[in-house]
């Protein structure tokens, strides 16, 4: 009886660190190749939420670029405005995509240029001081069509 | 039965003063829209200017050290689009659309009425000519990066209604954000404003667009 109380727990606890794990997903993640003079990098994806609960991003970093940050593009007054967000919020069970256009990560002074075919390691802090790894491949990307 | 075929030449005949009368009030229509000069019958996104906006009195270098002024917009069509390097998405995003559009036009020394591509930089203190050159042409071989200093550039964008602005901007910071128009001019081989293409660009409209502004007004 005590053996089964205990892997009962055992159990739990193991489906709650799957569940942590999985909480914030990515989808269609990629950095586009940039000239290999080029001060900054955009990074692109889809986070999806898949908890009961938002998840904020409060930070984000690389060890390939000097700050990682995110920003939303936006047009006003006839003018493309970049405006730095210092916290991105999924909602639960939703996802919200950085894409061209939008939101971006904005990948600054790069320690050395990138081809594509290779992958970026960025690791997000998330509000509940958790932190989330994820690797974005760079690849060449055609002109939107 | 006799009737009927009468009736069949008549309709014939009908057609044909019809379709003569078409083809008169086609020509007569087209004849009417050249001379008032308005715009081509197409739908176009881009905006044309009618009359052409004269681009005149501004001093900028190309990303080899030569003079960029009016005289530099003379012979040949001209594609302009204003940003900086440190853009990370607006910026190469057209420059891919432009590198595509200029793909779908007809190019190479021999085609007199090919266009030149021009992406300005507006951030003069952070884009040397070196790193501007290397820029553009990792897009294409024959972009040409154009800055200079920004009382020069004011005198450009000012004429080309382009508008941009730096936001946080403090002296001896790197880290600084500039807003900026997106939109695509296009200038005529006499260095005239004659079109502006808005955003979002696609570069099978960019150059679908420029053979019909091209066809109407003229290599």
């Amino acid at each position: 009886m005590r053996m089964k109380y205990i892997s009962c727990f055992v159990l739990l606890y193991l489906v709650t660190i799957i569940v942590q794990a999985a909480e914030l997903r990515i989808e269609n993640g990629y950095v586009p190749e940039a000239p290999p003079v080029a001060p900054v990098m955009a990074g692109y994806l889809t986070l999806v939420n898949t908890t009961n609960q938002p998840i904020t991003i409060t930070a984000s970093r690389s060890d390939e670029f000097k700050r990682v940050e995110i920003h939303n593009m936006m047009m006003h007054d006839g003018m493309m405005h970049m405006e730095k967000q210092d916290r991105l919020t999924i909602p639960a069970h939703a996802k919200v995509s950085l894409e061209p256009g939008g939101y971006h990560l904005m990948l600054i002074n790069p320690r050395r240029a990138f081809r594509a075919g290779e992958k970026i390691k960025i690791t997000f802090v998330l509000s509940s001081g958790k932190q989330q790894t994820v690797i974005l491949p760079v690849k060449k990307t055609a002109a939107p069509e | 039965m006799h009737t009927r075929k009468l009736s069949g030449i008549t309709q014939i005949r009908l057609i044909i003063i019809v379709a003569v009368l078409s083809l008169i009030a086609g020509f007569g229509l087209k004849q009417l829209m050249r001379s008032s000069g308005s715009q081509p019958a197409a739908k176009l996104q881009a905006t044309i200017l009618e009359p052409p906006h004269v681009v005149k009195d501004f001093r900028l270098l190309d990303h080899d050290g030569k003079p960029f002024t009016s005289a530099s917009l003379q012979g040949h069509w001209s594609f302009l689009f204003f940003g900086y390097t440190n853009c990370p998405d607006v910026c190469p995003t057209t420059l891919k659309v432009m590198q595509a559009a200029w793909q779908l036009i007809p190019h190479g020394a021999e085609v007199k009425a090919a266009p030149k591509m021009y992406f300005v930089s507006v951030d003069p203190d952070r884009d040397s000519l070196k790193s501007l050159k290397q820029y553009v042409q990792y897009f294409d071989p024959t972009f040409i990066g154009v800055t200079g200093p920004l009382d020069e550039i004011d005198k450009l964008t000012n004429q080309l209604m382009v508008l941009y602005g730096y936001e946080d901007k403090e002296k001896d910071s790197d880290q600084y954000v500039v807003n900026h128009s997106a939109q695509l001019l296009l200038l005529d081989p006499r260095g005239r404003l004659r079109a502006i293409l808005p955003p979002p660009h696609k570069a099978a409209n960019i150059a679908r667009e420029f053979r019909i502004i091209r066809r109407q007004y003229g290599d």
